[in-house]
This record gives C-alpha cells, structure tokens and sequence, in this order.
C-alpha cells in the first residue's frame, strides 16, 4: 500500500504518456505526413512499445535503484557520469511539454493577457512536485487518471460531431520513407518508457507486471491514434496549423455556441494532469542528479535542475520552434543514445557478464 | 516522601501538600484509634464516604493493618498508599485518603463524584435517523455509552495520565481483535510522550498526536455520538478519550471520512449516496466557486455562458470595486456576521441575521457597492461550506487562498494550487495510512465506503487500508 505498484505505473503509461502526445505534435505531424500522421505514430509507437519490453525485463528482475545499475554496469565513475546525462536529458525532455504547456496557457487561456507571469507559478508548483518525490506523484496520477478520462472524453466527444473521417483518405499516400522521416522527426515527443527505469527500487510488483504494462501501452497508443485520426477528421488540411490540438479540436461543436464553452473546463482540467506530465521529467532529473552528486540537502539538487529549467524558459521563451529545430538537428542522436541506446546497453550488458543472476539472488 | 506512623505528622504533611479551604480533614476513631479521612470537598461524595467508610469503621473491632481495614471496606476500588505524594494525587483526583495513627500507609477510596450532565443529542451532529445519545464530559459516562455498544470482551480500555498540572485521564478504545496493534502501539508511546502543563479538551491531544502539526487539513476524527464510534472501532479505529470532554478522537483518519455522515448508514442506500455526492459537491462548489467566478471575470470571460454574461454585464456596471476586491469584500462581510453569530448571544442572533442578510445584504446592492452575483456566489459557497460541518474550518481557509490565486494568476493559477493540493494530500499518511484511501493508492475494497456507499449487506471486509487482523466484517447473508 505505501509502494509504487504496477497499477501506478500503468496509469502514468496510460495518463502521461498520452497527454504529451496530444499538444504540439499533431500539428506538426499533419504538415510532414498529413492524412497518414496516424502511421507515422504508429512506427514511433511501435519502437517505443521495444523499448517498454527491454525497460520492463530490467524492471521485473531486479530491486536495484537505476543509480545502482549504473554502477554496476559502468562503474562507479562511469554509473556518475551517466547519471549526469540523465540529469541532463531529463531537462531536455522537460523543455517540449513546459513549452507546449506554456504556450496553451498563453494562447487558450490568457487570450488578452499573454504574459509569462501567468505561467511561472508552475514552476513553484513542479519545484513542489519534485521535492515530494516519486511515491505523492505516484499516487496523485491515480486521481488524475478520472479526471484525463473525463477530460478527453468531452474533448473526443464534442469534436467527432465536426469530424469527417474521409478527410483521412487515402488511406497510404505517403511513401514509407515520407513516413519514415516524420517518425524520425517526431522521436523528441517519444521515448517515455525510460522514465520508468527511474521507478526501479521504489516499486512492489507482481508476476504480471509486464503484462499489465503491455496493456497500458496499448490503451495509450489506441487513445493517442483515436485523437489522431478525430483531430485529422476535423482539420483536414489546415491541421498541420492548429497548434495544441487538445483545445481546438472541440472548439467548432455546435452544442458549444448554447451554452458557451464549457470544454474549457475539460481543458483546464487537462492542463491539471499536464502540470503533473511535465513535472516527471524534472523530478526524475532531480533524482538523477542527486544520484550523480549526493547532495546532502534535498533542496539542492531540484533547486539547480530547475534554476537551469527556469533559464532555459526565460531565454527562449519567444523561440519555441526555432528551438526544437535545432534540437532535432544537434541534439536528436543524444535523445536517441539516452532513450534507446542505453537502456538497451545496460540491459545487454547485465546479460553478457552473465550476472542476472545476482539481480535476481538480491531480489530474492 | 514515604509516610509515618504518627498520624499528627502525616496530617501536617499532607496539609502542606494539599493546600485549599475545600480540603476536608475529618477525625473520627476506629476501636479507639484515631483516624483521619481527606478528601475534596467539591470532588468526593460525602453521603458515600459517610454511609460506606466512616460508619462501617466507627463499628469495626478487628486487628488496625491496612489490610484488614481495606477488607472490611464495601468500595471495590480501594488502594494502599506508600508516599504523601501517591496520596496527594488521589486527593485531588476526587478520591479519599484513610489515615490512621499508628499506620505508615494510607489507604485511598475511590469516592469521586464526577459533575456531568445528562446524556443528550449532540448540537453539532443532529440526524433524522438513528441514535441520539451523545458523549457527555464524564470518561466514566462515555466508557459506559460504548460498553453498551459493543458487548465484547475484546474491548479494550488502556489509561494514561496526562498533564503536569491537569493530570487528566485519557483513555485508548479499541477492539482488540480488530484494531491494528503497530497503530496502537504508535498511539500508546505519542500518549505517554506527551509533554503539557494541562489538557484541558481533547482539541489539545489532537495537536500533540498529529504527525503534521501545522497542517491545514485534520489528521485525527473527531466524533460526539457513541453510535459513530462504535462503527469506526469496528472498522478497526482507535478511539481516544478524554476525561472532561465529550469529543472522542478517533485515529486513522482518511479524508474521506468527513463526508461520510452516521445517517447514511440508517436510510436508504440510495438516498445516502446521493446525499454523499451533494456533499461532495457542495465542498468542491464552496471552495471553487468565488474563485473561478473572479478568474472568469478577470481571465476567462468566455467560460460564461452569453445570457449569464449579459447579466453579468448588467449587475456589475458602475460598481467601483474590481471582481476580485468585490468577492473579497462580500466574504469578509459573511466572514464577520458568521464569526459574530456564534460568539454572541442566542437572543440577539436573530436580529443579526436580519441585519446581515437582509439590511446589509439588500443595501449593499441598491447602493451599487456590490453586485447581485457576487452576493448569491458568497451565500451560494456559504451553505455549501455547512453541508460538512467538520470541514468548515479547512474549508474557509482554503476558498479564501484560492480566492486570492484566482483574482492573481486566473484559471490556471487555481488547477496549479489544486495540483500543489492534491501533492500535498497525496504525501499525506496518518498513522501510516494514506490520507486520501481508498482513492489513492486505489483500494477497490474501501471504495464501497468512500464518497458513495454500497448496500450495508455488501459490505463484507474492514476497509483494508487500516490492515487489520481481522478482515473480515461478516459473512453471507
């Protein structure tokens, strides 16, 4: 009762793992495939689904923390080191969703008063996150998960009545290499199965952990292509220009005009569960860096991760597309060796020096 | 200080010890010794010290040991003292002290006469259904109220003295068998650990127990019916009493717990939950309301429908304040006429209801100084804060926080504070039992009393999150 379970875990799959899917990048995927963008998800889909199956084994055989793994792997000075880069890249992988959720809050909400003064608290409030740590997280996104629910079913429900599905036609107009460049092109927005390498230690599992994972990620692929498919039926080919998708999408339902618009309540409450999906970065990154340099006090590491965090908003904060271009440019193969490369590593690594036993003896 | 044998110099030590003109020292002879009973005055009763110690020993003509003097006694709680300081206390717990000349040991007679007023229906838990008995001052009175509640020799009673000057006696409850024993163990050593001059109600127990002690949010229930209690110490609770206040504590506390009402359980399954949902309801309406009323108007006027806008429009134009001052000014005027309700006299009550509502009210909207929404969003919030009475008080703090966060920062400065809450909440254990179960972590079990409740015949297991020893409730009927 007082651990991570696989139940929590799902639902971050489930929740987290949808959500941030649902802003910047359909747009951008309707403007590289257009009409096919739901099989340019599905290759990324596909290998994170590879991803998840290598991050669940190390889950489900071991209870060592992933500070511990990576001495082990990598040795002490090497385990530091590649803690740092996770600190690091956690920072990266926070920057897209703070962005997007920034901009939201901006353009949606503050249509009179775009300031960043509106949205700074948020950092308070992910600064608070992180220092309650991985268990208040945990446990919050179980009540998130009624509220996504809710949220996204009024969305879905309100925008189909805009929706026409033969907008999607053809079905494969796009040649693989078209969609194979626009899954390459949207891996920033992907990757989420190693945040859970960051649970291992904390968590009480059972045998069907990796089951359950599975399934998890089956919903949220299912549900991230069903609000694809919906928001390409809407938009047609101006989608490629509608820029966070979860709030325009019901914006045109006639029942709206009535009894005006009650789907912002939907967004707003979405943006709730947002708050909670772009603070996981930076509380993991926290951990990381307090794996890399054990601080003493509990308030250094977040308080250098976010002061970090905080700059990087601040400076590019009118340079949000300009910023991710040039990530995807320079600094798509570092995403890429964190994400997929080493998990991947450690998990082959743990195999050839035949020492999956001692994970498992430690286990028992 | 042990005691003497000659009564003169015990008297005279006992004089300096226990000092007040309400200390009796009545001399009298057993088989032609003398003896000295002592006893306060306003605590002991004196028609039983006559008819049961003096008279029966005035006739006594055994062998004068302490022994046989407290055999031949007719109290079933009699004690031999050893020390002046053990007779002290007993003295001024109520009881009497023998002294007799020639004995270095005294002996106590449990003679207390607890001042205590009639059971009654408690004013703050009034239902339609269901018991009216409610706790009095008296742990004696209390003790007995769940004793016939719960007829079983698994009942446990522990006592501790707590107070330096108080001294006043606090009681563990719970049913052995079904209470979890590291929480009563938890529970015992936070009791004994308690460091305070004096308890004057169990409120003070609260704020010494609480593992958060500066906390908003309430750690530890409270209840003043014995139907109620008996209910939470079967699902495995531990009550804690307090001997001169007649509102039990009761431990785990799950937040759940205060929009759960003992009526639920007596009506009608569906009535109950649908009156859990409007509580539920209500609580959410009383501290949202005001806030995204102001963010609207401020923020987000596109959230409000076109006609209540156009109304809007209409109640607001030439009032001088801004929405967030206006709501601010309207609260702290129900603010003040509920604070100035319950301090002053009964009788002047209902003049200061038509005061407030009526004269205030009415004035302050044909003066232009507020607006018509304003003052039905602040009565609206209003009612809705009593709909759970023992959450007024988180309840009033917290609208008038999000009250300001919303005039601050709109619609997304509210869903930050709610994120930051239910962090808060969710971090939140009391007794090692997670403050929002069964909600979170989920415990499918629990949910068939949570914010809605399932016919009483389903119910078959204790909620799970206390882990007690005994899960099971019942078995099929």
């Amino acid at each position: 009762m007082n651990k991570i379970t696989t139940r929590h875990l799902c639902i971050i799959i489930i929740v987290g793992f949808t959500l941030g899917k649902l802003y910047v990048l359909p747009a951008l995927l309707a403007g590289m495939v257009g009409e096919n963008m739901w099989l340019a998800t599905i290759i990324n889909l596909i290998v994170d689904l590879l991803l998840l199956l290598v991050v669940s084994y190390i889950l489900s055989h071991t209870n060592k923390n992933i500070s511990e793994l990576l001495t082990y792997a990598f040795g002490e000075t090497g385990g530091k080191i590649v803690c740092f880069l996770y600190a690091l890249f956690f920072i990266g992988k926070a920057f897209i969703p703070i962005f997007e959720q920034k901009n939201t809050i901006e353009l949606t909400f503050y249509e009179t008063q775009p300031t960043l003064f509106t949205f700074m608290p948020f950092f308070i409030v992910a600064f608070y996150v992180a220092i309650k740590g991985l268990k208040p997280f945990a446990r919050s996104m179980e009540f998130c998960l009624w509220i996504f629910i809710f949220g996204l079913s009024v969305t879905t429900i309100l925008s189909l009545s805009a929706g026409k599905f033969s907008n999607l036609l053809p079905l494969f107009s796009k040649s693989p290499k078209q969609l194979f460049n626009a899954s390459f092109n949207s891996l920033l927005w992907y990757g989420d199965p190693v945040f859970l390498l960051y649970f291992i230690g904390h968590l009480s599992l059972h045998k069907k952990t990796t089951k359950h994972l599975m399934l998890s990620f089956i919903i949220y692929g299912v549900t991230t292509l069903i609000i694809f498919i919906v928001f390409y039926a809407v938009f047609d080919s101006i989608a490629e220009r509608q820029y966070y998708a979860i709030l325009k999408m019901s914006k045109y339902s006639i029942t709206l005009s009535n009894i005006g618009r009650y789907d912002y309540i939907a967004a707003l409450l979405l943006s709730a569960i947002n708050v909670y999906q772009t603070s996981l970065p930076l509380l993991l990154g926290t951990i990381a860096l307090n794996d890399c340099f054990s601080f003493k006090n509990k308030f250094t590491s977040p308080l250098i991760i976010f002061t970090i965090m905080i700059t990087l908003t601040l400076i590019t904060q009118n340079h949000f597309f300009p910023s991710i271009a040039f990530t995807q440019k320079y600094l798509v193969y570092f995403f890429i060796v964190m994400t997929y490369v080493l998990p991947l590593v450690i998990f082959l690594l743990l195999i050839r020096r035949k020492n999956l036993w001692f994970l498992k003896e430690q286990k028992s | 200080m042990k005691l003497n044998q000659s009564l003169e110099k015990n008297v005279a030590v006992m004089k300096n010890l226990v000092c007040g003109e309400d200390v009796i020292y009545f001399e009298f002879s057993i088989k032609n010794t003398l003896a000295t009973i002592i006893y306060v005055d306003s605590l002991a009763d004196k028609v039983l010290i006559g008819k049961q110690v003096i008279t029966p020993l005035s006739l006594y003509d055994k062998e004068i040991s302490a022994k046989e003097v407290l055999k031949n006694l007719t109290f079933p709680e009699g004690e031999i003292l050893p020390t002046f300081e053990k007779c002290a206390q007993k003295i001024v717990n109520g009881d009497a002290v023998l002294l007799i000349n020639g004995l270095n040991k005294a002996i106590s007679i449990a003679s207390k006469k607890p001042a205590t007023r009639t059971v009654a229906e408690p004013p703050t838990s009034s239902i339609l259904k269901g018991p009216r008995e409610g706790f009095v001052e008296s742990i004696q009175t209390n003790l007995n109220l769940i004793r016939q509640r719960l007829r079983s020799p698994d009942l446990c009673f522990d006592k501790f003295t707590v107070g330096k000057y108080s001294q006043t006696t606090v009681g563990l409850v719970y049913i052995s068998s079904i209470a979890n024993a590291k929480i009563v163990e938890t529970l015992k050593s936070k009791i004994k650990n308690v460091s305070i001059d004096g308890v004057i109600d169990s409120s003070y127990i609260i704020k010494m127990i609480s593992t958060k002690k500066t906390s908003l949010f309430k750690q530890v229930g409270t209840t003043e019916k014995p139907d109620i209690l008996a209910a939470k110490l079967l699902e495995g609770r531990i009550g804690i009493i307090v001997d001169g206040s007649p509102i039990i504590l009761t431990v785990p506390f799950l937040f759940v717990e205060d929009f759960q009402s003992s009526e639920d359980y007596y009506v009608n399954s569906y009535r109950a939950n649908l009156s859990r949902i409007i509580r539920l309801g209500a609580v959410l309406f009383a501290i949202y309301l005001p806030a995204f009323f102001v963010a609207a108007q401020l923020f987000h006027l596109q959230l409000i429908p076109l006609n209540f806008l156009l109304t809007i429009v209409g109640s607001i134009k030439g009032i001088p304040l801004s929405p967030s001052v206006e709501m601010f000014f309207t609260l702290f005027i129900f603010e003040t006429l509920n604070e100035a309700s319950i301090r002053m006299p009964r009788y002047v009550g209902i003049a200061m209801s038509v005061v407030g509502a009526l004269v205030l009210g009415e004035t302050a909207v044909n003066a232009g100084i507020v607006s018509t929404p304003t003052i039905m969003i602040v009565a609206l919030s209003g009612i809705c804060i009593y709909t759970v009475p023992d959450m007024t008080e988180t309840l009033s703090v917290l609208r008038l926080l999000f009250l300001v966060i919303g005039g601050s920062f709109g619609g997304y400065g509210i869903i930050l504070a709610s994120v930051a809450l239910l962090t808060y909440l969710s971090a939140f254990d009391s007794f090692s039992v997670p403050y929002l179960s069964p909600y979170s972590p989920l415990i499918l079990n629990d949910l068939q009393d949570g914010f809605t409740i399932d016919f009483l015949a389903n119910i078959k297991k204790r909620p799970l999150s206390f882990r007690s020893p005994n899960k099971t409730r019942k078995g099929d009927l």
